[in-house]
């Protein structure tokens, strides 16, 4: 009732890119993906964001660009994280090591 | 936001962004560098201390009340003694400059988080707060640590992904990122509720809420003790006033409607953590899960917000935790430290070797507890009576048997402590100074058994922010 009627597509997209950022983080298959789905969960916020902002006001399309700003420095410190691993273990595989109990 | 306040955030960030620097041009040694971030935290203990004058900046964003100014200066209060004993604990590493570096950083974005305001001042704050942790808890360079900062990591990034996917959802609902927006809109859209849902879930990762307790004693134990004190202590007092700011808009419109999901969550997570707490046999497990079982506690003083004592509740409550778990993490850290003493086998005859570690040990230990001249027994009184003023015996009843239970695992370390033959000859690192680290442990002691028997300094706070509320 608050929203306009082709706005859900949309937000059928940003629910799904965020579907597939979780499925990606919970199956723990590589770290490299988990970034990566990382990434995916923010971004579909962002498309929120962007779209609802187009019928709302600006401060959606504001945040945005602070939203953006996270991801970067989420990306820096994950991949700060991610070679500091690879450096101890050799591999980027979580499941493969076996001291690491998840 | 006073500027008086804006102005101690940024000494304190400045301060820890700047140290780095100044140890690789100086080569500064590790009393040098507490000196120097000394004289920040004094700064900007100071300047939060006069914030009450001054002009007003940024007041869509953050606002500074008798809350954040009681609240601020006791975090940096904890966080500065933390910072004291991880210089004294690790003095011979070369990485200690950047540890504590990303130590103030952290303890900046808590300030800012206890006095956000709005969603979008929420969210930048809580990164401010959580990104240096993450890198803090690779700190020890072993595998545990590795494990629990990757572990830690993407816990975290899921718990800021739905925060943000949540916080955009009740944008695109409402139009608006106040606080009360959240609130007066929940049962106009299922998608409102859903936002709900999300950044309810993002606030239960950070502070180990039920079903998201998981993670939290598996890092709080992998990492080394003195991040673990931060992470504990500080982040979850300030992650309870930010969520305490956002439940706390519009309270009429909600009270009936949450009371039982938070009732029932709360009594969950204190039942699992105590439990869990029982079954384990390394000294910093069981104090991991103690501050889940600690979150339950405040999370009844949430369940309760039908009624005005629950403010003073949570309040408290984040008051006697910042310091209380934070020290007891901090006293494990010097037993490691000097005795490697890692499990219960270890603590035996500890009480004989360091009498006063020990002694203040035992003071955080029964603070935890809930015994009578500390804080932590002031802070259950408000929560549990809050509860029954709201209608919920029974929720008081659950939390009074935890406590009871809770007893039995504190009073264990203290009898391996005090009653048992001593197992550990002698010790791993023996320095000459070792008294001084008994001062930054003393202060917390003092402070929390001042706090347990002088209660207006919260109260009065707690009643400015309760009439703003609206009660």
């Amino acid at each position: 009732m608050l929203l306009e009627a082709d706005v859900h597509a949309y937000l059928f997209l940003s629910f799904s890119l965020l579907a597939v950022g979780v499925y990606g983080l919970l199956s723990r298959r590589s770290v490299i993906r988990m970034l990566f789905a990382v990434e995916m969960i923010i971004n579909a916020a962002n498309l929120n964001l962007a779209i609802f902002s187009a019928q709302r006001n600006v401060d959606g399309e504001i945040f945005a660009f602070f939203t953006i700003g996270l991801a970067a420095l989420e990306a820096a410190v994950g991949l700060a994280i991610v070679i500091v691993f690879y450096k101890r273990f050799g591999e980027v595989i979580p499941s493969k090591i076996r001291n690491l109990r998840w | 936001m006073n500027i008086n306040y804006l102005a101690a955030t940024m000494v304190l960030a400045l301060t820890g962004a700047f140290l780095p620097v100044i140890n690789r041009l100086f080569r500064i040694s590790g009393i040098q560098g507490a000196l120097i971030s000394s004289i920040g935290y004094v700064v900007s203990l100071f300047l939060v201390l006069i914030s009450d004058k001054g002009k007003h900046v940024l007041e869509v964003f953050y606002t500074t009340d008798p809350v954040s100014i009681l609240l601020g200066a006791l975090i940096l209060i904890a966080s500065w003694m933390v910072m004291l004993v991880i210089y004294w604990i690790t003095e011979k590493d070369k990485f200690v400059n950047e540890l504590i570096s990303a130590l103030m950083i952290s303890t900046a974005g808590a300030l800012l988080l206890i006095s956000a305001n709005n969603f979008v001042s929420l969210a930048i704050a809580m990164e401010l707060m959580t990104m240096p942790t993450y890198l803090m808890v690779l700190f020890a360079f072993d595998d545990k640590s590795f494990e629990a900062g990757v572990k830690y990591f993407f816990n975290g990034a899921l718990a800021v992904g739905f925060m943000l996917f949540g916080i955009s959802l009740l944008y695109g609902m409402t139009g608006s990122f106040e606080f009360s927006a959240l609130v007066k809109n929940l049962f106009i859209d299922p998608l409102v509720a859903l936002a709900a849902v999300f950044i309810f879930a993002g606030f239960g990762f950070k502070i180990t809420a039920f079903p998201f307790h998981f993670w939290g004693p598996d890092v709080y134990d992998g990492t080394c003790p003195g991040v673990a004190a931060l992470l504990t202590g500080i982040s979850k007092s300030a992650a309870f006033i930010g969520l305490m700011r956002v439940v706390y808009e519009a309270i009429p419109v909600i009270a009936g409607h949450f009371t039982l999901i938070l009732a029932i969550i709360a009594a969950l997570t204190m039942t699992v953590g105590n439990l869990l707490a029982l079954a384990q046999r390394r000294v910093s497990r069981i104090l991991a899960y103690s501050s889940v079982a600690h979150a339950g506690y405040t999370l009844v003083a949430f369940a309760a917000l039908s009624v005005p004592l629950s403010v003073t509740g949570i309040i408290y409550h984040s008051v006697a935790y910042v310091f209380m778990k934070t020290a007891a993490f901090l006293c494990f850290a010097v037993f490691l430290f000097v005795w490697g003493a890692r499990t219960m086998d270890d603590y035996k005859g500890l009480g004989r070797r360091e009498p006063l570690l020990a002694a203040l040990f035992l003071i955080f230990l029964l603070s935890l507890a809930g015994v009578p001249p500390m804080a932590g027994f002031i802070s259950k009184v408000f929560v549990f009576t809050a509860a029954v003023d709201a209608g919920m015996t029974w929720l008081a009843l659950v939390g009074l048997l935890n406590s009871a239970f809770s007893v039995a695992y504190y009073i264990w370390i203290a009898k391996q402590m005090y009653l048992e033959e001593p197992t550990l000859e002698k010790p791993i690192n023996d320095s000459p100074n070792k008294n001084w680290i008994l001062l930054p442990l003393a202060v917390m002691a003092i402070l929390l058994i001042v706090f347990g028997i002088w209660v207006n300094p919260v109260v009065d706070a707690s009643a400015v922010y309760a009439a703003k509320v609206g009660f």
